[in-house]
């Protein structure tokens, strides 16, 4: 390796001699070839000459890990600064992510409706039976709505609207295993609050974590920090919605009654201040004694838009009406 | 029948520009594509690691066309749309550029597709690892599930699919 060849020797003492001889020339030879790669040579005078480049790099990495551990702290010890670094930071980007998303969104439409065509006479077949069903519900609902109406009259009861809803279109989707959450764009609306609930046509999706601008970061229910008091749909008993990061289970902790607790059976959300009507989540697909696991009605990969519920400031927390 | 061009070419004299700003916009757009739901079968599942194999494949390919600050500007941008603090992803993409760079120290860019593949599972399973680990510390919750299984094997399982259209690319603007 080092120019030295390595011979025969009647003696072995001497053999041995020149092999240790050689692995030292070898060992210093990569010595010189790793002071020589970081560009520091060396004179004939034994002065070192240090180029400024590598040092500069040296010097700039470690203030890019300073400064990555100073953000680091600085976001845990829940500093301002860095939330409106963040909301920066995904106001910016929320237009290049959408614009990048449009494609891929483009192709899944087309993917969609090829997928349609294919079964679009099961699926008619399926909507006509559906339709009739609805409208056998029309019927009843509008009587219901009717007695409902004279009720009120008799109690002297008026009905108020308990929440207003803003519509928002979803910019970006996180479904990592680290945690699950959207980013949405909004009209901009000053009332709009964290822990407010967004809701999609199928349920509820998730919270608002922090609003900035006219975007919005959403925890959806599936994030395993996610907590909301639910409850079963037929008996009331009380629970706490967990995520677990996956996008089709979920898990009710702090049980009231485990036992009551059925497959197929539907979980709302707790009434509260924030949830001022009951918002649908999912339904339980196990059940034991251990846990109760819930499938989310709602896919958030596939929503384009959700509504941002806004309580009235005087709704009720015991009212029903959306 | 004339070999295929290397893209290791230490001659890049048609577009100089192009192939130095290639690397830099390239991850920013594989941290936005980490961020978006793609309508692919099982990646829709989550995204794989684009980032990771972005910063693996241009630092062992050219590790001064990737500084060091746009790693780390590109790790602060994927880390504003997550839920682990600010900062963590920079710090581990930057850690990830220096390992690598490490390596390609002692081995050079590797031409060899299977010779890349089983580096970058060697240097990329570590990180997997460390970026759960972390994200675990931070999270207060150390349970490794499936989604982060699916992700890991995903981003391996990918990497070819990406070296071959970050060559090709590479490969173009060369052609220029």
């Amino acid at each position: 390796v080092c120019g030295f060849r390595l011979r025969r020797y009647r003696s072995d003492s001497t053999h041995r001699a020149y092999i240790i001889l050689n692995l030292l020339m070898y060992r210093t030879m990569n010595i010189y070839r790793s002071i020589h790669d970081m560009k520091i040579r060396t004179t004939t005078s034994f002065a070192t000459v240090l180029k400024p480049r590598p040092i500069l790099q040296m010097v700039g990495m470690c203030g890019l890990f300073v400064a990555g551990m100073a953000l680091m702290f600085m976001h845990q010890k829940d500093n301002a600064s860095i939330e409106r670094i963040r909301g920066s930071l995904q106001a910016i980007l929320a237009p290049v992510v959408g614009a990048l998303s449009a494609p891929a969104d483009f192709m899944e439409e087309v993917g969609a409706n090829v997928r349609n065509l294919t079964t679009a006479y099961a699926q008619n077949n399926a909507l006509r039976s559906e339709n009739t069903h609805l409208l056998e519900w029309q019927i009843i609902a509008k009587e219901l709505q009717q007695e409902n109406a004279e009720l009120r009259g008799l109690l002297g009861v008026s009905a108020s609207d308990t929440a207003q809803y803003i519509t928002a279109r979803i910019v970006s989707a996180t479904h990592d295993p680290f945690g699950h959450t959207l980013i949405i764009e909004h009209n901009g609306d000053a009332r709009i609050r964290e822990g407010m609930p967004v809701i999609a046509a199928e349920g509820l999706v998730g919270r608002v974590l922090e609003s900035t601008g006219e975007t919005a970061r959403v925890l959806l229910v599936t994030d395993r920090q996610s907590r909301v008091p639910v409850e079963q749909e037929a008996t009331s008993a009380r629970a706490i919605l967990t995520g677990l990061n996956r996008a089709e289970d979920m898990m009710l902790a702090h049980t009231e009654h485990a036992e009551v607790f059925k497959v197929g059976d539907r979980i709302v959300t707790s009434k509260s201040m924030l949830f001022p009507i009951h918002f649908v989540v999912g339904e339980v697909t196990s059940a034991d004694k251990e846990s109760v696991h819930i499938r989310p009605y709602v896919d958030a990969r596939k929503l384009r838009f959700v509504s941002i519920v806004v309580p009235n400031a005087g709704a009720q927390a015991t009212t029903d009406t959306p | 029948m004339t070999p295929p061009r290397r893209i290791v070419s230490q001659n890049h004299y048609a577009s100089p520009l192009a192939l130095r700003l290639y690397p830099s916009v390239m991850l920013v757009l594989l941290v936005m594509l980490s961020l978006i739901h793609l309508p692919i079968p099982f990646v829709s599942v989550t995204n794989p690691a684009f980032a990771v194999m972005g910063v693996f494949y241009f630092t062992l390919w050219q590790p001064r066309y990737l500084p060091h600050a746009v790693v780390f500007a590109c790790g602060l941008l994927y880390d504003a749309f997550q839920s682990t603090l600010f900062g963590t992803h920079a710090l581990l993409l930057l850690g990830l550029r220096i390992g690598v760079a490490r390596l390609r120290h002692n081995t050079g860019f590797i031409e060899s597709i299977p010779q890349n593949w089983g580096y970058f599972m060697i240097i990329a399973v570590p990180y997997l690892v460390l970026e759960w680990a972390v994200a675990s510390l931070q999270l207060h919750n150390a349970t490794p599930n499936i989604t982060l299984i699916q992700r890991d094997i995903l981003t391996l399982a990918l990497y070819p699919l990406c070296y071959f259209g970050l060559s090709a690319i590479i490969r173009k603007i060369q052609s220029i």
